[in-house]
């Protein structure tokens, strides 16, 4: 396969190329033919090139799209409409400032009292251009966790995850992101080394591929060795997702037999639902069941979750609110109070174990509209534009 | 998957990694706020950048 088709002579450098107009060319440009070499002339390399080239015209032909990433399946019940990644309890202030939009720079302090899993003070920092993404928040205990996207073209993502405390090992996670034209590959490896003889950690590779224009079905493997004296575990689970732009609905598999499915909606342009149940044949993992099954005692019972929820977005606020089948019902509130400053409030309500937990947080931002305004400022200038009336 | 590595080189390289993991702990947040003020057109001066008081 080659690698990347040679630029077209017509294009005179790279320099100009913002200048180019772009839209014009979409759509109209052909795969510039490779100059005759050695390499693809010669009887064997030609014909697997022809026929490499007729399976990828036959793919083209079909249509797909890119089906997203594994890491996204079902984000948008999971991670949009649900809460559970936003919850908080006790009070928690947040500062950010930026000080750049292009490439965005920003630091921003976190505070916070009486949480259960946040630490008293957290100080972040964050840097993207088009191609790097650095990020790392670091606590009063100096636990440091960084992270690192480096984009090698627009198809090819590595990513690097690093987490650093005083009392417990460090976690390094390496992971690189192939997305095709209708197919996207992730390659993850968790704290890999070849110190003891042979490889220990974790290695996750997933494949998915789009079969009709909304349907996508993959799987995902995982290897995992903790130390050369045990055999390891391989697991492998798999996954489908159905894109029907309105609606999605998604359904994964896991190896020790945990059950996920998920349905989002989109109600109307403001409001968002989604429901996901989970059953897991080994009981829940955490559960004192559980616990008490690693013990070697209790027989193992499935287990079942579900959980619906829906998200409003309002012109100035977004509303979550929550209910599953354990009987939580939860809410979180963000409200924009002044430009720079917002509110948010979490509560939830645990029926059944009869207890409440709440927070309350509040968000301030600078430099952000500055910023905007002094880059529009630029943009004018520099394109010889007259500065809009305000 | 069977790799024999030396006493010496095993020693050598969890050395190595021992010094990369203090320096990545120490340093991953200097290089983000240097990268990020070298790149910043109007450079904010080191107590703005720091403090976690909005500054006009």
């Amino acid at each position: 396969m080659s690698a990347e088709a040679p630029a077209a002579p017509a294009v005179p450098t790279l320099g100009n190329f913002s200048s180019l107009p772009l839209t014009t060319l979409a759509g109209g440009v052909s795969k510039p033919t490779p100059v005759p070499t050695f390499w693809n002339t010669n009887p064997v390399f030609s014909y697997v090139n022809e026929a490499l080239d007729s399976v990828a015209a036959r793919r083209a032909a079909l249509g797909l799209s890119n089906p997203g990433t594994m890491e996204n399946l079902d984000k948008e019940v999971s991670r949009d409409v649900f809460l559970t990644n936003y919850f908080f309890t006790g009070l928690r202030a947040d500062l950010t400032k930026a000080f750049s939009l292009n490439p965005a720079f920003q630091v921003s302090h976190a505070f916070s009292i009486g949480s259960e899993n946040m630490p008293p003070y957290a100080f972040a920092a964050f840097y993207a251009n088009d191609q790097l993404f650095a990020q790392g928040t670091v606590d009063n205990d100096l636990s440091l966790s960084g992270r690192l996207h480096y984009g090698w073209s627009k198809n090819s993502t590595s990513k690097m995850n690093v987490q650093i405390s005083k009392a417990q090992p460090a976690m390094v996670q390496l992971e690189h992101d192939i997305l095709g034209p209708d197919f996207s590959i992730n390659l993850k490896a968790l704290n890999p080394s070849f110190l003891e003889g042979s490889f220990t950690g974790v290695a996750v590779g997933s494949y998915l591929q789009s079969l009709t224009s909304s349907l996508s079905l993959g799987l995902e493997t995982m290897y995992s060795s903790q130390s050369p004296m045990y055999p390891a575990d391989v697991a492998v689970s798999y996954v489908g997702r159905y894109d029907a732009k309105s609606w999605i609905a998604s359904a994964q598999v896991q190896a020790q037999g945990v059950i996920m499915a998920s349905f989002w909606r989109k109600v109307t342009d403001k409001v968002e639902a989604g429901i996901q149940t989970q059953i897991s044949a080994m009981g829940r993992p955490g559960s004192a069941q559980a616990q008490a099954m690693m013990m070697g005692g209790a027989q193992p019972t499935p287990e079942g979750i579900a959980t619906i929820g829906a998200k409003y977005e309002f012109r100035q606020s977004v509303f979550r609110g929550q209910i599953d089948t354990d009987g939580k019902v939860s809410c979180l509130l963000e409200k924009r109070v002044l430009p720079p400053v917002s509110v948010i409030f979490a509560g939830e309500i645990d029926h059944s174990k009869n207890s409440a937990r709440i927070g309350l947080g509040l968000q301030f931002e600078s430099g952000g509209e500055e910023l905007m305004q002094q880059q529009q400022q630029q943009q004018y200038e520099a394109t010889g534009q007259q500065f809009p009336p305000l | 998957m069977a790799l024999s590595l030396s006493e010496d080189t095993r020693e050598r390289v969890s050395k190595l990694l021992d010094v990369s993991r203090v320096a990545v702990h120490y340093g991953w947040i200097p290089f983000i706020l240097y990268l990020g003020w070298t790149q910043s057109l109007p450079r904010p001066n080191l107590i703005k950048l720091l403090s976690p008081f909005p500054t006009a």
